[in-house]
């Protein structure tokens, strides 16, 4: 079952994602009385190393589509810690998906539904992690793949796609010209299951497990707060649903200050900041493609969740997200993209600013490798080169 | 002028997509395509005003990206309407 957010309507099961009356968006509607009496931490605990041991809270009626997602790396940071002055600072890394990012999770919950929808084709529209991700799911259940990437996306996404057999077409303009793009092909081939479009009610499901992850490493407790990238906002909206679902069925008790990071300039940040509408932005320049989104989806969702749980959001500029990457390769041996360093950068200036206390258990979610944007930092370091051994010796 | 209406809208208008002759703002044409479609003002509008999970580009340019609903159309140009939540 779906029902608006909005207006409430319910509909039928269906690869469907605006309500018909009022054109909010659809979210899947579960029993939690049924599964409350289904799960347990120790089902949990006794469950498969991936995002599907917590399978009772996932909308998905058939045999997963898992190439192993979740259940990633969750690391107590205590020497960047040491650095920001964060005793408990935590991360949960996700570069080691699959196919190196967040976004496996989120795709393996859509194919799963396409395939129970019997959908003949798969598509999205990405800015990278996203294409990659779609094209190694599409390739294990053997369905053709359209992706929509904007011009000037990083090769090395292009790449992973490409060898995991996708078609790929790349839009001049930006990604929200992709999206549009993908938009109208999903409008007009029903029978297609676009995972961010008429799939997505399904697809952003997937991401809660990055809540539930966090308290079960957290030896079943809610962190005091966490920072989140964002881009369209459904990242940080699912996550926040993830703690409420483990408050409704008793496995956690309180839900976090929700903060987040975008590039410099985009518009959930400068909406929290002016405490105003989100403004769609047309032109951007910043080197963090993965969450350039100028007209995000769930923006609204996302500065709500922000503003209730007095949280706050931040936008660094492209040197600060460089050099917290750095920052974090240095001292926790991760390299993480450069939405990760995002989000290092967005919490150094929230440390700076005295929104978190020194004390408090933070969760800070790296949702990408940072092989994927290995170009930005080739003009970061020199190499010496030599020819005998004793040029090493003098050097 | 070219409109392509999204399948929910579709619903009403009984058609993806028509050619109509108009020449004016994005808000007068849509005043007209609500006096020509009975139901369409209903599902355009609420309490707040224009319906923010509908897009409207023209010539594949989102109007909030031009002059808003004071964006001229002119006889050649071609309208969307289309559902504001996808992508991420």
């Amino acid at each position: 079952m779906l029902r608006c957010m909005i207006c409430k309507k319910e509909i039928e099961d269906l690869p469907s994602y605006i309500c018909p009356r009022c054109f909010g968006p659809l979210e899947v509607v579960y029993d939690w009385e049924q599964i409350k009496e289904r799960v347990s931490r120790e089902k949990i605990e006794r469950g498969v190393e991936s995002m599907w041991r917590y399978k009772d809270f996932l909308p998905v009626n058939r045999e997963p589509v898992d190439l192993g997602a979740g259940f990633t790396r969750f690391i107590h940071a205590k020497n960047l810690g040491e650095i920001l002055g964060l005793k408990n600072l935590y991360l949960l890394d996700d570069s080691t998906n699959p196919t190196y990012s967040f976004k496996d999770r989120v795709v393996s919950v859509a194919v799963t539904k396409a395939l129970e929808f019997k959908m003949r084709a798969l598509g999205c529209a990405s800015t990278g992690n996203l294409a990659g991700s779609l094209a190694a799911h599409a390739a294990k259940v053997k369905l053709p793949t359209y992706i929509f990437v904007p011009a000037g996306i990083e090769k090395t996404k292009i790449v992973q796609a490409a060898v995991h057999g996708a078609n790929i077409i790349e839009v001049e303009g930006s990604y929200d010209d992709a999206n549009r793009i993908a938009m109208e092909m999903a409008e007009n081939n029903p029978d297609w299951g676009f995972v961010n479009i008429n799939l997505r009610p399904y697809y952003v499901e997937g991401s809660k497990t990055l809540a539930y992850e966090a308290v079960e490493r957290l030896d079943w407790r809610s962190p005091d707060q966490v920072i989140l990238p964002m881009a369209s906002g459904a990242l940080l909206t699912s996550v926040y649903k993830g703690f409420q679902d483990f408050i409704k069925v008793g496995l956690t008790d309180t839900i976090p200050i929700f903060n987040g990071a975008q590039p410099e300039g985009f518009p959930i940040v400068r909406a929290v900041r002016e405490k105003a509408e989100i403004k769609p932005l047309k032109e951007s320049q910043t080197i963090v493609h993965s969450l350039a989104i100028g007209n995000p989806a769930n923006g609204f969702t996302a500065k709500d969740i922000i503003e209730e749980t007095r949280g706050y959001a931040e936008d660094p500029s492209d040197r600060e997200v460089v050099d917290s990457v750095l920052l974090l390769a240095k001292t926790e041996g991760i390299f993480t993209e450069l939405a990760g360093g995002t989000v290092i950068a967005a919490l150094k200036r929230l440390v700076e600013a005295g929104r978190i206390d020194r004390s408090e258990v933070i969760v800070a979610y790296l949702t990408g490798n940072g092989l994927k944007t290995a170009d930005v930092f080739l003009n970061e370091f020199s190499v010496r080169k030599v020819s005998k051994y004793e040029e090493v010796i003098a050097w | 002028m070219k409109i392509v209406y999204p399948i929910i809208l579709a619903a009403v208008t009984r058609k993806k997509e028509e050619e109509v002759e108009f020449s004016g703002d994005v808000e007068a044409l849509i005043n007209f395509l609500c006096e020509k479609y009975k139901g369409l003002k209903k599902v355009l509008y609420n309490k707040e005003g224009f319906n923010k999970f509908i897009n409207i580009y023209v010539n594949n340019e989102d109007i909030r990206n031009l002059n808003g609903f004071e964006t001229e159309v002119k006889a050649n140009d071609t309208v969307k309407f289309i559902p504001a939540i996808a992508g991420g």
